[in-house]
């Protein structure tokens, strides 16, 4: 209803006055061009952006620097927020450095009143904007996902110059007939009433960029006093926290953080900036001399207070960034909530670009791995505590002869399967925003994935013939189902040991090779060690029967786990891209 | 001309993908100098090494040969590209 009646007021604004109707024209233009900008950005830098902000963040100073002039380049905080919640959510960075991204942007936003005061109100910009958005058309239309990019943020920044040019000629009119300055209020009610309006109005519109460009050009055009644009910045820097607290109701845990650090970061920079009003505009009027800004050049002035009052808001607040993660954590806590068989990193903000998701898929099929082996090990009658542990393997085998009565099938059902079907569910929603390189590496995932839950099925199938043999009264069987239990063993401390070596790619990828010819001799038929047992009638046709296919089935699990621990630990897609060519001459892993 | 050369060299240095092959390459050079530098290591160690030691590095010695047959391979089909 109250939106309907707005509509209804505006309509009868934009009808009954011209000039209004051109500054809101312009407003709107402006931010389809911010629209335009953003998403062109999105596709042209091709995951440079991310790079950038996923690299160069690793301490809080360099994280603001970073947020800073990535706002600057892509004029869009949104944009740089959307990517700093994302790669929270794949753990690809840590709430400080996030939140030292936010307050960079903060800073960076600014950027846009620098270009809309320089060359908006000086020039006539609107008419480069004619030939950008030609040029931003002829791309737009070529084949190229890069071309189309740079088409897109060609045309945003074709369109926020001819927002600018409309609003500059709507004010111009718009003062022959009145003067919105005699509104003027005196004193803090005014610039109490002012910030509230800048509030409102950044409220509305959802882009502090276009608050401030009409602040300026109204500025310019002497529509407003000095003191009133200030208090109206302020406002505007506040009202699009409100924006992103709305934006974060429905976000998930790092966003709402996020959220939350934006709006004290703010609230403070707001609390300081009135408090300290008229010693900032000393301050600004000092520097202006300073940097040869005209001492009626108001437009300049603004935006030379607005960066002021920001840098001072980023260095009253970043001392306590530490506290602030730790309230921000302790706040908004959703670990709790992950059970065992829950994804911990497929959060839908994870979606946002190709890095994020593909290392949320990652780091989901880590956990999904981690669930998986509890199974295999409890279905060959092991104990974790044990394979992970300095205990020789005769060891081990003396200590678990007593089988282990698990119901792989509930323990999949419980732990696994749900999981998943997740990790292939986001992989496939996701896989618009990979890029083409990440979305060969999130297939090589899928397979990896496929494989160890496969392998799952495998232990299923022999669990019964383990609980029989490894307690058996025929030492020859007994000693033939240890045998491929040490294997195993072996097999996951050496993957440990991988796991844990992330920076000695060379090792890595060396441990998987001898690991891959170390685990050929499980194959029984192969290695020809069931000649000699059944030559020497150590073991009947039964076990003959079992053994032969339960060797198979436990060397199809440790060749799919290796499988999982190349794509994951020892990534290196050249390499098994060539492997994959190699096995179609001679299939590595036995079909059932 | 001059401009289609400079949009291309702006879109070169966006151009992820040609930047992550040559990192693939450099990466794939990098790995068999590593195991060239292992295989000597190893072959030095083999002369003196027990008996039970033996199996384990001539085990190595085989993965890295197999290893450095597939990084060539893997270059040439990269260079290729």
């Amino acid at each position: 209803m109250i939106k309907a009646l707005l509509f209804a007021l505006l309509a009868y604004v934009l009808i009954s006055f011209d000039d209004v109707q051109t500054i809101v024209a312009g407003v709107a233009i402006f931010i389809v061009g911010m629209l335009f900008m953003e998403d062109g950005f999105k596709a042209f830098s091709g995951g440079a952006l991310q790079e950038v902000l996923g690299k160069w963040t690793d301490k809080v100073p360099k994280a603001i620097f970073t947020g800073f002039a990535t706002t600057a380049v892509v004029q869009s905080s949104s944009l740089i927020s959307l990517i700093t919640i994302s790669f929270l959510s794949a753990e690809l960075i840590t709430l400080s450095q996030g939140v030292g991204i936010i307050f960079g942007s903060n800073i960076g936003t600014t950027a846009t009143s620098w270009i809309v005061s320089t060359f908006g109100v000086k020039i006539k910009i609107a008419h480069y904007a004619m030939p950008i958005l030609i040029f931003g058309v002829l791309f737009k239309f070529m084949k190229s996902k890069t071309y189309r990019g740079l088409g897109d943020v060609l045309l945003g920044l074709g369109f926020i110059f001819l927002g600018i040019g409309f609003m500059k000629e709507g004010f111009e009119t718009l003062k022959e007939g009145i003067d919105l300055a005699q509104f003027h209020i005196d004193g803090f009610l005014g610039i109490f009433t002012y910030i509230l309006v800048g509030a409102v109005a950044t409220v509305i519109v959802q882009s502090s960029s276009a608050t401030m460009a009409i602040i300026i050009v109204a500025i310019a055009n002497n529509q407003i006093l000095y003191i009133d644009a200030i208090a109206l910045a302020i406002g505007s820097n506040i009202g699009t926290t409100v924006t992103a607290v709305i934006g974060s109701l429905t976000s998930g845990a790092n966003g709402k953080r996020l959220a939350l650090a934006h709006l004290i970061f703010n609230m403070i920079t707001g609390f300081f900036a009135i408090a300290l009003i008229y010693q900032l505009m000393g301050l600004v009027d000092v520097l202006s001399v300073k940097v040869g800004i005209a001492d009626d050049d108001y437009a300049m002035k603004l935006t030379l207070f607005h960066t002021i009052f920001n840098l001072m808001g980023v260095m009253i607040v970043s001392p306590f960034i530490h506290p602030l993660v730790r309230f921000l954590e302790g706040r908004f806590n959703d670990d709790s909530q992950h059970k065992s068989g829950e994804p911990k990193y497929l959060d839908s903000s994870a979606m946002e670009t190709s890095l994020s998701a593909t290392t949320a898929i990652r780091k989901e099929s880590e956990h999904l791995y981690k669930n998986s082996l509890e199974i295999i090990v409890h279905g060959l009658s092991l104990h974790r505590k044990d394979i992970f542990s300095d205990k020789s393997l005769e060891k081990i085998m003396e200590s678990s002869t007593k089988p282990y009565d698990i119901d792989i099938d509930r323990m999949y059902q419980v732990t696994v399967k749900n999981l998943y079907g997740d990790i292939i569910r986001f992989a496939t929603m996701a896989n618009d925003t990979l890029s083409r390189r990440d979305s060969k590496y999130i297939y090589s995932l899928k397979i990896a994935n496929r494989g160890v839950v496969r392998a799952i099925k495998d232990i299923e199938k022999v669990q019964d013939n383990f609980n029989i043999y490894i307690n058996h009264a025929n030492e020859s069987i007994r000693n033939e189902y240890n045998f491929l239990r040490k294997k195993i063993v072996t097999l996951l401390r050496e993957l440990r040991r991988i796991e844990n070596m992330e920076a000695d790619f060379t090792e890595a990828i060396l441990t998987i090779e001898v690991l891959k010819d170390n685990m050929k001799d499980i194959d029984i038929v192969e290695n020809g060690r069931i000649d000699e047992l059944i030559r020497d009638q150590k073991i009947d046709s039964k076990m003959t029967t079992s053994l032969i296919n339960d060797s198979i089935y436990i060397y199809n699990v440790s060749n799919r786990l290796l499988e999982f621990a190349e794509t994951v630990w020892a990534d290196n897609e050249i390499l098994r891209e060539y492997d994959e060519d190699l096995e179609t001459k001679g299939s590595r892993i036995h079909e059932n | 001309m001059k401009t289609k050369k400079l949009i291309g060299k702006v879109l070169d240095f966006f151009d992820l993908s040609k930047k992550a092959q040559k990192r693939e390459i450099d990466r794939l050079i990098e790995l068999r100098k590593d195991l060239k530098e292992k295989r000597k290591k190893i072959s030095k160690k083999l002369k003196s090494a027990e008996k039970w030691e033996k199996e384990h590095l001539l085990a190595e010695l085989k993965a890295i040969e197999n290893l450095r047959t597939k990084t060539k391979e893997a270059l040439k089909q990269l260079e290729e590209k």
